[in-house]
């Protein structure tokens, strides 16, 4: 069990279930909680309760939307250089680092990693395409909390999202991971090509042992943008069907659902701020509650920020909730939205735009 | 707007399931959104049960996260 103070009390992170618990200052009082430094006149600011941590730009297949730009032969940091950078966000009192890439199962060290980042308070995690991922693989990483395999459907619907047919070689993975006793879960990428074979890909995976499905928004980075990130992102029909198709999933796919932070716009109209709050519910806290760390060990807002001021950019993101833009600044769900996702508002338009694919901004441009 | 909030303890403001394990975006669990009380009760039940935890970092200068 640990404990973070905040201006509002305190985040506490519990093992079973686990979980991180938001408690108010009496709460966290009498959980022996010290607030003499968060609970002050000045209230620090939003420190990253999650970190993304890049461990290699290495990855031997070639997706084509690959947020990372990652090649055969990209740049790996050294073991230690991870590791001091685990001991920086530990000092910062981070509660999850998730290992992504790049492919993490390029590197031999994962299982160290693992043990590198829990020996410091970290509960670690990790994304992989599953290439690599052997039974006797899977068996090395019970140190992982969880991990998730990209997986957006059978055949077709995968290679219409990564460009190659790699839904055999994340099912092995599934398996092994399922055969090894890791908790696994998938994510899942949402494009328009692919947006109606949605629930039939839950529907697999869970019959692959999947415990878990997180959707995720196609992101203009890396090698998915320009036309490549017009032909992908979703319409705005379906964008529309996102909380029904959600609710379907919570009650028939078995599986725990996971939004992203950049879908939770598309539950405008549906949620208020409040009900999102209470339930644990985070959009755009990319540079507040986020952070990204990539391989040459930049910090910044989130892993999506490929430029080269991760700093004040980092700062204007976290910043951008407290100037709303219209329509955002009489929205229901902006204190818990914050804007929408600031990667698709800066290579759509301009930084201090709204989320141009929220369907609320949508309308209230089409009025005029 | 539906708000089908789900009932948590005294002193407890949000809930929010871990770890998740996606790279490139925060993950959020909406199953609470959508049948009340899911994982609310359980968590209820690990809150109850608290004992002082173990205290992380107080908050410092921001620092280059690859400085050892």
């Amino acid at each position: 069990m640990r404990a973070r103070a905040e201006a509002f009390g305190a985040w506490v992170r519990v093992d079973d279930p686990p979980a991180l618990v938001a408690v108010d200052r009496a709460l966290a009082s009498r959980l022996g909680v010290d607030g003499a430094a968060a609970w002050g006149a000045e209230a620090p600011p939003p420190r990253p309760l999650e970190a993304h941590v890049a461990v290699t730009a290495r990855c031997p297949v070639a997706c084509t939307g690959c947020y990372q730009d990652a090649t055969p032969d990209g740049v790996a940091p050294s073991f230690d250089e991870l590791v001091a950078r685990f001991d920086a966000l530990a000092r910062e009192g981070v509660f999850v680092v998730a290992l992504g890439g790049g492919e993490p199962l390029s590197r031999d060290d994962l299982p160290a990693l693992a043990r590198a980042a829990r020996e410091r308070g970290l509960a670690p995690v990790m994304t992989t395409s599953g290439v690599g991922l052997t039974a006797a693989r899977a068996r090395t990483l019970t140190d992982f909390a969880q991990v998730n395999v990209s997986f957006d459907g059978d055949g077709d619907a995968y290679r219409a999202v990564r460009g190659f047919d790699g839904a055999a070689l994340a099912a092995r993975a599934m398996n092994a991971l399922h055969a090894a006793g890791v908790p696994f879960g998938v994510n899942l990428v949402l494009t328009r090509r692919t947006f109606g074979a949605v629930e039939g890909t839950v529907g697999r995976a869970r019959e692959l042992g999947a415990a878990e499905v997180q959707l995720l928004r196609f992101k203009p980075a890396g090698r998915g943008v320009g036309a490549v990130y017009l032909d992908a992102r979703l319409t705005q029909a379906q964008v529309a069907e996102i909380p029904a198709l959600l609710e379907r999933l919570v009650r028939a796919s078995g599986l725990r659902v996971r939004i992203d932070c950049s879908m939770v716009p598309f539950l405008c109209g549906r949620f208020d701020a409040a009900t999102l709050e209470a339930a644990g519910v985070l959009g755009c806290e990319a540079g507040r509650w986020l952070a990204s760390v990539d391989v040459l060990g930049r910090r910044g807002p989130c892993s999506f920020y490929r430029g080269e001021e991760p700093g004040p950019v980092a700062a204007r993101w976290a910043g951008h909730a407290s100037r709303p833009p219209r329509p955002c600044d009489d929205c229901a769900l902006l204190a818990v939205c914050r804007g929408g996702c600031r990667v698709v508002a800066e290579h759509l338009g301009d930084g201090g735009d709204p989320d141009p694919e929220c369907p609320r901004v949508v309308a209230w441009r089409a009025r005029g | 707007m539906t708000t089908p909030r789900a009932p948590l303890p005294d002193g407890v403001l949000a809930v929010r399931p871990l770890p998740g394990a996606n790279c490139s975006s925060v993950g959020s669990v909406v199953d609470m959104l959508f049948v009340a009380g899911v994982v609310a009760s359980s968590v209820a039940v690990a809150v109850a049960a608290l004992s002082a935890p173990e205290p992380a970092p107080a908050p410092e200068e921001p620092r280059d996260a690859g400085e050892g």
